[in-house]
């Protein structure tokens, strides 16, 4: 009875192991998935136009939700034209400290800073901003469906909802 | 004939993925998390122990909050906050849900405004803020927030 016992939570205790362990590969294997369209932006981003636009006809969810700093919206066609038109350009850009979080296998929350200068309308600005972006795996396609853009804070932040 | 076939199809399922998903299920899915979030405020509204409860339930353990000045606060925290009194919801109206659905039904994005009252250590000010969350379906059956991003909106409102 011992034995059986004793075997019978070895398997039990050995399935657990097993499935985390096919988790935590799974999620590290989408976050390399994840890193690496983000890798590919980097270039197309730089050089803006309709190499970029593409990458947002190709990335984004046809409804995803894009705030800016200020809090107005944008949606993915304003995006994806400001690119084509050349009205929008990222003349300098640089992002780090990527975290990503992989939820359920199928979404994954991913953060950034980017610190660059923009180009609207003619006028450059430097902008130093946080990245809060979020994908998920739809008909085995990552497609991101929400991008949120903050202004960095200027000091450390302590809990300010 | 078959190639032309295989190019359509291929087409059709790009469309389709980038698409939000549409349908009886995906509707069944915006009202859950609609009652949630509608079921949140008179808690919100209590403040202390039931809101904490009611963020120990819904948010999961990893949850990323952005807050309106773009630094990162946690689930952890956020519980401490409301659970010592530190912070406190004295008014707040929610309206303008916007929901979307994604992977089968089991990932939302919801989008929102909120006009009301809070009060930090003591000290309260008004506030117009806009909401995107994402809740997740997870493996037990619970739709928890994987994401909380606040925006600060101009004071008066008016809705931009």
């Amino acid at each position: 009875m011992g034995r059986f016992l004793s075997s019978a939570l070895s398997a039990v205790l050995f399935a657990g192991i097993a499935h985390a362990q096919e988790t935590r590969s799974r999620d590290e294997q989408i976050k390399k998935e994840i890193m690496k369209i983000e890798t590919d932006k980097m270039p197309l981003l730089l050089k803006g136009g309709p190499g970029y636009a593409e990458y947002f006809d190709r990335y984004d969810a046809d409804g995803v939700a894009i705030t800016l700093p200020d809090g107005s919206l944008q949606t993915k066609a304003e995006a994806s034209d400001s690119y084509r038109t050349g009205e929008f350009k990222v003349l300098a850009m640089k992002q780090f400290d990527y975290k990503i979080n992989v939820f359920n296998g199928t979404t994954a929350v991913l953060t950034y800073h980017g610190i660059g200068i923009f180009e609207n309308k003619g006028k450059s600005t430097k902008v130093d901003l946080i990245f809060d972006d979020v994908w998920v795996n739809q008909h085995g396609k990552w497609l991101r469906i929400v991008h949120n853009l903050h202004d960095a804070p200027k000091e450390p932040s302590s809990f300010h909802p | 004939m078959r190639v032309l076939l295989a190019i359509l199809l291929t087409i059709t399922s790009v469309g389709f993925a980038k698409a939000q998903e549409a349908g009886p299920s995906a509707e069944v899915v915006k009202e859950k998390i609609v009652q949630i979030e509608n079921e949140k405020i008179p808690l919100i509204l209590k403040s202390g122990e039931p809101y904490a409860k009611w963020l120990n339930d819904y948010m999961d353990d990893d949850l990323v909050i952005v807050q309106p000045d773009g630094g990162f606060t946690t689930k952890a925290r956020s519980i401490t906050a409301f659970r010592n009194q530190e912070f406190k919801v004295l008014t707040m109206k929610q309206d303008g849900h916007d929901v979307r659905v994604y992977a089968n039904g089991t990932t939302a994005v919801v989008s929102y405004e909120g006009v009301g009252t809070f009060e930090l250590n003591g000290k309260s000010f008004p506030v117009h803020q806009r909401f995107t969350d994402v809740w997740v379906k997870e493996k037990d059956g619970v739709w928890r927030r994987v994401s909380h991003n606040i925006h600060n909106l101009p004071a008066s409102g008016a809705k931009q």
